[in-house]
Order: structure tokens, then sequence, then C-alpha cells
């Protein structure tokens, strides 16, 4: 009865076609609903979501729980509700009836080579990454959503360190806020947006800054901003490369993946080990590109915005896709509008949280 | 010869006082143009030809006279690139500010090729999505 509910691996039509995508997302759907009817479940507040998980299996539901930051910002605009469903492996429906995961991209393809599929209009939002391993799709006419992989085995590493960024993207697109890379620290009254390409310095700086300076953040990687240049928390996971490991003195205990693949970065939950400094919502005040230097002191120097904008805004826009166009003219926007600092970041870690207290005691000052 | 004008959707650009940030979307480069770049990226899109927008950058005093081969070889730079192409979009000249002269200079950045060259099929209807960079809603923020 499933499989006719179910067939994802219908045949391609001859030509690209829309009504196929829309067909194919609309079984999707229906089958993950159906997956995770009895399950775990688990409400959140993200940023302006009010956000429902419901997963078949509670092994992945609390994986991907552990590493957002249930903290709801008020903000401009109502909130949004959205369920996620949450599958990994086949999709068991009642006592007896399976589907296995979807199939790799069924849909009319042109070029075969390529690890992401993706389909993007105004109502819906389907993507699949590294041959169908994982999907994830967004309704927004129903406030719905898919994350589907092959395996637990197939789950990327950074869907656990920002865990569903593609959905959150989209709906928070809907909700006024664009996504961006970057680090943002400070306290209620001001906070630097830190850009830069993953090892730049993000998350060295803002651990920094929380141990040292007894200030607060939104996130290390990815954040939200609103229109009016206040940044949500999506996530709350900070990632160091072993380096800055050792220079922040972070205890083995606090790392979260110990057993990682090499290469990858150590992650760390703040909701485990630094709670208070994960908060909701930051005003942003100035912008930062961090440089490493060999000596032991810190400075900072003026920065061009167009630095800050070639640091901020191409791995936000290649990293997560849609509306690339909408969200390029807010970045610059906020390049031209706010101040920008070059970080220049010692080996001593106490002084880069103190430099960053500095800037922004500075920027106080200067308004 | 073809007007010039920025190679929209595809690219999308910010000028700032002394240096213009232009992302190539599709190719996933980046580019940071200096110098007389700056004046030369405000007359695209204004119905001048690489001729007419070396002439107006010449009038901008005596050190620009003799930029209209560096220019000419500037704008043949971009369009290799394919930040600028030839279209029809027309508009009048901006005024610009007389500042000295100083050769334009092209800053490729390919960092971000990889994450690009995973990129997404452009095998959908361009009325329905994809390739069409278009808005995922209405427009915010």
């Amino acid at each position: 009865m499933m499989a006719e509910v179910l067939n994802l691996a219908t045949t391609p039509p001859a030509v690209p076609d829309h009504t196929a995508f829309r067909d194919f997302a609309g079984r999707l759907l229906a089958v993950a609903r159906a997956a995770t009817a009895i399950g775990a479940s688990r409400r959140l507040a993200i940023g302006p979501l009010d956000l429902t998980l419901r997963a078949a299996d509670a092994g992945l539901l609390a994986a991907f729980t552990h590493g957002l930051a249930d903290r709801p910002a008020a903000g401009p605009g109502p909130r949004q509700a959205l369920t996620i469903h949450l599958l990994a492996g086949p999709a068991r429906i009642g006592a007896t009836g399976e589907q296995p995961p979807p199939p790799a991209w069924p849909l009319p393809s042109s070029e075969h080579q390529h690890l992401r599929r993706l389909h993007l209009t105004a109502d819906l939002r389907l993507y699949a990454w590294n041959d169908g391993a994982v999907w994830q799709l967004h309704d927004p006419t129903s406030a719905t959503a898919v994350y589907w992989a092959r395996d637990l085995a197939a789950i990327p590493e950074w869907d656990y360190g920002a865990p569903l960024r593609n959905l959150l993207a989209w709906a928070l697109h809907d909700a006024g806020r664009v996504l961006l890379h970057g680090a943002v620290v400070g306290d209620a009254a001001g906070a630097l947006l830190v850009a830069g390409a993953g090892g730049a310095g993000k998350s060295s700086t803002t651990l920094a800054a929380l141990r040292h300076a007894g200030l607060t953040t939104v996130g290390d990687d990815f954040v939200a901003l609103t229109g009016d240049g206040m940044a949500e928390a999506l996530f709350d996971t900070v990632k160091l490369d072993p380096g800055a490991l050792r220079r922040l003195a972070v205890p083995d205990a606090w790392v979260a993946n110990p057993g990682r693949p090499a290469g990858e970065k150590a992650r760390l939950h703040l909701d485990d080990w630094l709670p208070e400094a994960l908060v909701a919502r930051l005003p942003v005040k100035a912008l930062a590109v961090p440089c490493i230097v060999a000596r032991p002191d810190s400075g900072f120097r003026p920065a061009a915005p167009g630095v800050l904008l070639r640091a901020l805004a191409p791995s936000s826009l290649f990293l997560v896709p849609g509306a690339e166009r909408q969200r390029f003219a807010a970045l610059a926007a906020l390049t031209q509008r706010l101040p920008c600092v070059t970080l220049e970041l010692g080996q001593e870690a106490a002084g880069v949280g103190r430099l960053v207290a500095a800037v922004l005691r500075g920027l106080r000052h200067d308004a | 010869m073809a007007a010039l004008q920025v190679n929209a959707p595809t690219v999308v650009a910010e000028v700032f006082d002394i240096e213009v940030v232009v992302i190539h979307l599709e190719r996933g480069t980046y580019y940071s143009l200096t110098g007389a770049a700056c004046q030369l990226w405000r007359l695209l899109g204004c119905g001048l030809d690489a001729s007419g927008i070396a002439q107006q950058l010449a009038a901008l005093g005596p050190d620009w006279a003799g930029s209209a081969s560096e220019i000419a070889a500037f704008l043949s730079a971009l369009e290799a690139e394919e930040l600028v192409c030839a279209g029809d979009a027309t508009g009048s000249a901006p005024a610009l500010a007389t500042v000295p002269y100083q050769p334009p200079r092209l800053e490729k950045f390919t960092d971000m090729e990889e994450l690009i060259a995973l990129d997404p099929v452009h095998d959908v209807s361009a009325a329905e999505g994809w390739p069409l960079r278009t808005p995922l809603g209405p427009d915010s923020p």
C-alpha cells in the first residue's frame, strides 16, 4: 500500500517539468509525515521560528537538538512555525510498511557529476546531497520540512555542527532574516560580527572573548541577521582546530566529537559548558576580519569595507543556497553602514578576549 | 560596438570608494577591482560601449587622457571573466568624482570554486525555478 503512496523512483519525464518536482516532493513529504507520526518530538524556539522536530529515531532527534540554540528571540515580525521531519534509513510506517530512503535524484538532469542537486522556487525548496545520501525539502506553504539521510553514517559532521542549516536558512528568509557565515560576539550594548573563511579565527576569537572578557555570543559560524542589524542565535556549537584548542586550553571533556575523522574540527556545545554565554540576540555595531599574527599580543586597525565584504559575502552565499542576490545586497548594505576593523590576533588567548572588549568599548566611546 | 553592462543576474557587485567587490555566482569566483576600475564600473549599463566608456573617463582630467588603451584592455579582461557583457541597457552616465588616475586592477579569488564545483544542475525550466536566482519569496530583508 505504501508503495503507492511513495513511488519515489519514478521514471523521469523526458524534459524538465516542474510538475514532476512538485509531485516528487509531495510524496516525499507524505512518507516522512507518516514515518514520524509515532516517534519522538521536541519543540524549540530558534530565532523567530517555533520549531517542532519529529523523528522516528530518538537518537537522531537528540543529536540535532543538541546543536540548536533553543532561545526565543523577540524580533521584528510574527513568530513562524516550522515542523521538520527527521529520518535516517528506511521509513517504517505502521507494523509492516517500509520505504527505502529516497533514491538518487530521480528527476531530469543533464549533469551527473555533481554531488548536489537543487531545485528552488518560491513555494518549494528541494535539495539532495551526495547523490541522494541526504535529502532536504522545505514546503513553506505547509510550514513543513523533511531531512532524510540514507543512514546515520551518511550524515556529514557539519550537519551536527549546524543542524538543518539549509532548511533553517530558507525558513528564516521567509521571516525576513539573512543567514550569514560569521561569528557575533559582544553584549547587549553592541557586538562585533567577525567574518572570514573557515580557519580564519572566528571561533577562537569568540571563545577567547567568552572566557577571558565575559562577553556573550549568538554563534561562531552561522547566525541570522534581521533587517535592523540584530544578530540571532541558531546553533550552540563552537568548532576549533587543534591549534586553537591548545591556545585556548580547552578541557578535553568539552569536545563533543573526540573520535572525529582526521581534519575535522573539534566541536563544543556552549549549552553544555558555558550556557550563559549563548544569548538569543545581539546588536551588531561593527564588522571585523581576523588576522592571526605570530606575536603574543593582539591589536586592531581600521579596515576597508570592501575587505569585510570579501570576507563575509562569498562563503555566506556559497555555503547556503538560495536568494543569493538578496543576501548579497543585505550584506553589502551592512558593510557600507558599519565601522570595519582588522583584528590582529596574537598567540595569547586572554589578549584576544581583551582586544574584543576594547574594540567594543571604543565603539561606544566614539558613538 | 555594443554597449556594456554588468552580467546580471549571474554577477553581483558593490561599489565602494576605493574598491568594487564583484562575485560571479555560478563560478564561485570573486574579485577586487581597484584604481580606475571604481570609476569605470559606474559607467556600465549606461548605454556606453568600450570606446564611450574610455571617452567618459578621459574627460576626468589630464592624467586620465592617455588611459584609453589600458581601459580597453581592462574591459576586455572583465568580459573574459564574464563579469560584463554586451547589452541593450540605456541610461545617463553618472557624474564621476575627479580623482587622480590609477591603473585599473583586477584581483581574482578562487578559494570558493570548490564549493561551486559540487553545485547544482541547471536542468529546470527557466520559467519555474533554477537556474534563475529569483527570490525565494517576497523581497526581504
